[in-house]
């Protein structure tokens, strides 16, 4: 569905990501692990868009979207929970969550999409008045996936969605990413939190230094306890 | 009594007067972080075209004129847009500033070689001078018609940013404008939307200049809208709410500096007017409605 080929990202003489071929099929949930400044945020917003891609290309579905700008991708049916949430403060939750439905032009299928992601996320709906910026961390997590789902994306992409949050919200996170794997969506998974992100993923790719070190099966990563302490500092493969 | 209600009025219309104009900035820098000094030369535009308009029909109904003014703002606002600014968007901000500028050059240029630098008569209705007696004060149509139309293209602006998905994403790109486009709004459509507004809001403000000079020139848009900016750096520059208070502060600074100086120093108005703004300022940097940087924020 989506398919990376030697994509490299550059900011200035950084380079950023190196050359880095990675695939998401249909229905998987893809984890793409690596520690702080591995060059995952980098990669995630060169597939978005966001920041040009040096070289390589990005297909999606079969065509070349390597220069599609953000919002066309959006169309096509890509869509993002971004590296810290980035709900929109001064907005209330019903309008963070109008502006994600912005590509659907039906007004009854955004309707439903709304009843449907306020049931899955209770405390949206609690919220839904409220300004976007008063909301907690994991609240505003929430807002951020389900403001991403209301495009109704093909794949969805999300952005390290336990950072700095406290380990129950943690695990409510993951989850919720649970809930929409069995609904059949398809995720790429950017994590530092290495054994839930593995825990819920097919596959997995282990990004360090702006290259792929690793790339196979969620349960092979889980048990070698070299790569992950080598790559992710951990002491062992919890 | 009645000399304050009428005073009243006078900070209330010219007061009014900034504010569309510091809404037009403000509403720009929000949205893409542009200062557009090219902003005067809009006004300008509205009041050439029509004086163009006057000139080639002959029309002497200063109402039907007025739209024309309006419209003429609102299309040179995004054609500007389309054609100066948006080659420089992902530019430093020092680009778009000086680009900015450049236009101003170029346009007031372009009306003093093809058209004159001396003013050129623009037919105003004569009833806007007329007075009203209300009772307790005698006003000018003029002021209550400014002071309504102000209150109205607010309202309009306020159901915009808040009722319409365009009008949301301009307030949403006000904070982070990448996520916006990441929820698949076209970063174009925004930004010509806010143009459009920006464009709006300075036709009105062109058509009662006009109506209380009678005349156009090249220059004309220059003094309001740096007003203007004063008025939103007073207000918040940025924050839309913060360029109707600026404004409206502005209007009534200069009022009441107009009352209270003895006529010898009168001429010195604006200075005094500028240094109580200036010490406004000091104590609240971040202008009167304003909030500080957040994290999060944009650092434009």
């Amino acid at each position: 569905m989506l398919e990376l080929n030697s994509v490299c990202v550059d900011y200035g003489a950084v380079k950023a990501v190196q050359s880095v071929d990675l695939r998401v099929e249909e229905g998987e949930v893809v984890a793409l692990l690596g520690p702080n400044g591995a060059g995952k945020t980098s990669l995630i917003s060169a597939v978005m868009g966001i920041v040009p891609v040096s070289s390589g290309t990005v297909r999606f579905e079969g065509q070349d979207v390597t220069l599609a700008s953000p919002e066309e991708k959006v169309r096509r049916g890509v869509g993002i929970s971004p590296e810290g949430r980035r709900v929109f403060a001064n907005l209330t939750v019903a309008e963070n969550l109008q502006l994600g439905a912005s590509t659907q032009p039906d007004k009854a299928v955004r309707a439903a999409q709304l009843a449907k992601y306020l049931e899955m996320f209770p405390i949206l709906k609690e919220r839904y008045h409220q300004k976007a910026g008063t909301l907690s961390g994991g609240e505003q997590q929430q807002l951020a996936i389900s403001r991403c789902l209301m495009s109704a994306p093909r794949i969805v992409m999300l952005d390290e969605p336990s950072l700095g949050l406290a380990p129950v919200i943690v695990e409510r996170i993951f989850e919720l990413i649970a809930e929409l794997k069995a609904a059949g969506l398809t995720i790429l998974l950017v994590e530092q939190n290495a054994s839930e992100a593995l825990n819920v993923a097919d596959r997995a790719y282990l990004m360090h230094s702006g290259r792929l070190r690793f790339e196979g099966s969620a349960q092979d990563l889980l048990n070698s306890d070299d790569l992950m302490s080598h790559y992710m500092g951990l002491g062992e493969a919890q | 009594m009645e000399y304050l209600v009428q005073q009243v009025l006078n900070a209330l219309s010219i007061g009014g007067n900034y504010a569309l104009l510091a809404l037009g900035l403000a509403i720009v820098f929000s949205v893409i972080g542009l200062v557009n000094f090219a902003y005067g030369e809009v006004i300008a535009v509205a009041g050439y075209v029509m004086f163009a308009v006057f000139m080639v029909s002959g029309i002497e109904y200063a109402v039907l004129l007025m739209p024309v003014g309006v419209l003429a703002a609102i299309g040179i606002s995004v054609a500007l847009e389309r054609v100066a600014f948006r080659p420089v968007r992902y530019a430093p901000a020092a680009t778009g500033l000086l680009t900015a500028f450049g236009v101003s050059i170029v346009i007031r240029n372009f009306f003093v070689t093809l058209v004159a630098t001396r003013s050129k008569a623009v037919p105003t209705p004569q009833w806007l001078g007329y007075q009203i007696d209300i009772g307790i004060a005698r006003i000018q149509v003029i002021q209550i018609l400014e002071t309504s139309v102000t209150a109205l293209a607010l309202l309009l602006l306020v159901f915009i940013l808040r009722r319409t998905n365009i009008g949301l994403a301009m307030r949403a790109a006000a904070r982070d404008f990448d996520m916006v486009r990441m929820v698949g709004i076209n970063a174009n459509k925004v930004i010509a939307a806010a143009f459009a507004v920006s464009g709006f809001l300075a036709g009105l403000a062109a058509i009662f200049i006009i109506a209380r000079r009678g005349v156009v020139d090249p220059f004309m848009g220059f003094t309001p809208v740096l007003k203007a900016f004063v008025a939103a750096v007073l207000g918040g520059f940025g924050s839309l709410p913060g360029a109707v208070v600026g404004g409206f502060l502005l209007g009534a600074l200069e009022v009441f500096f107009q009352i209270v100086l003895p006529s010898s120093i009168a001429g010195y108005r604006d200075a005094f007017v500028f240094v109580l703004v200036s010490v406004i300022l000091v104590w609240r940097p971040q202008g009167l409605v304003g909030t500080k940087r957040q994290f999060g924020d944009k650092d434009e």
